[in-house]
């Protein structure tokens, strides 16, 4: 090898020495930069005991009256019900749960068609009384007795749920309900034996009776 | 390449909008409690009346008519098959043309005629002899499940037509609690 051709030699291998020291030192670098991260030091705090979140509940139910006599509730069938009748049925409807309501309503559904549950003169007509005591098996509440619903037609109760005012809504509240279930007075003539057309008569009709409360607004508290 | 950056684009928005939904809070929704029954059946009566010959419950849905002759006594019967009592109602009784009444009496609420003028208990009650075709009001108390047996007799040979009409007006309602 000339002395040319060596010294050339020598340079290439620095060249090539340097460009290897400097990527093991990035390569270094770049690992002491992350074990540098890993590294980090945290602090935690935590509660030992106490920190239970709960949710509450909002139920509503509903049940015939205890009183002997008024147990029919919305469970025996009414029967033969005449023009100008009155049947009362009574109930206690309780928000069961922890949460109070609000808003409460009541909705008929059927699947029956006919004049008692189509017509909104001639058909059935619902009223909701209240009692702040128990009703007696005569009809009579010797309490505060409040109108929760005037008197509103089965038609109107089946096309969408109507509002009711209950005494209370609250969480484990309890209403006792007479439900007044009257047919109004008619004037229909049935000759020799046969009915008028578009009659209230002979027809049956099976109702569920669908109470409902929304939950109270929610709030925000600071404890 | 243009058509690339717009489909980039579009994954990007549809991405980034459903992990915005994702991370927003609960939208407010209302917690309702329902109380509802099974089902509360109701079913309205009916109010039937109507005239026969024979005592029957089996609603014959037309008036009653039969042959008369004269001097003959003709029974027929006003039958309650429905469910309501009444307090009143009309008979309308059709006599062969120039007709003479001289006879119309009726028994007890249930009780039929056995014979001329003999009821089966009891005695009959004599009443104002009906006009031909006019509509007459009989204030008498006539429960479900009853009848009234009448007699009439007249003086011409034809046809009787006894029509009955019976109004939801004198069907007294009730309050009750159960």
């Amino acid at each position: 090898m000339s002395p040319i051709a060596n010294v050339l030699s020598k340079s290439a291998g620095s060249v090539a020495l340097k460009v290897t020291i400097i990527v093991a030192a990035a390569i270094g670098g770049a690992g002491l930069v992350s074990s540098n991260v890993f590294a980090a030091l945290t602090a935690t705090a935590s509660n030992t005991t106490g920190g239970s979140v709960t949710t509450g509940t909002l139920s509503l139910t509903l049940a015939p009256s205890s009183v002997s006599g008024i147990t029919g509730g919305f469970t025996s069938a009414i029967t033969a019900m005449g023009p100008g009748d009155t049947v009362n049925r009574y109930i206690d409807l309780t928000n069961a749960g922890t949460l109070d309501g609000a808003s409460p309503t009541l909705l008929i559904s059927t699947v029956d068609s006919n004049t008692i549950v189509n017509n909104v003169t001639t058909g059935l007509q619902v009223t909701l009384f209240t009692c702040s005591v128990a009703w007696t098996n005569t009809g009579t509440c010797s309490g505060t007795t409040t109108v929760a619903m005037s008197a509103t037609s089965v038609a109107v109760l089946k096309s969408g749920a109507q509002t009711i005012t209950l005494p209370t809504v609250l969480a484990g509240g309890l209403n006792r309900l007479k439900v007044s279930i009257s047919l109004p007075a008619g004037s229909e003539n049935t000759i020799n034996g046969v009915l008028p057309v578009n009659t209230v008569q002979g027809l049956t009709a099976a109702l569920t009776w669908q109470f409902t409360v929304t939950e109270r607004s929610a709030v925000t508290t600071n404890s | 390449m243009r058509s690339n950056h717009r489909s980039t684009s579009l994954v990007a928005a549809v991405v980034g909008a459903f992990i915005l939904a994702l991370t927003q809070p609960p939208a407010s929704f209302a917690t309702t409690a329902i109380a509802k029954n099974n089902t509360l059946s109701i079913s309205s009566g009916k109010l039937i009346l109507f005239a026969s010959g024979s005592q029957t419950f089996t609603n014959t849905g037309i008036a009653y008519s039969t042959t008369v002759s004269n001097g003959t006594v003709r029974t027929f019967h006003i039958n309650n098959s429905g469910n309501f009592t009444v307090s009143r109602f009309t008979l309308t009784i059709t006599l062969p043309s120039n007709s003479n009444v001289s006879a119309f009496r009726r028994c007890a609420v249930g009780v039929s005629f056995t014979g001329t003028n003999n009821c089966a208990s009891g005695s009959s009650t004599n009443l104002t002899h009906p006009s031909t075709g006019v509509a007459t009001v009989y204030t008498l108390s006539l429960p479900a499940n009853s009848f009234y047996s009448f007699q009439i007799v007249q003086n011409k040979s034809g046809t009787i037509v006894v029509s009955t009409l019976a109004s939801l007006t004198y069907v007294t309602g009730a309050v009750t609690h159960s």
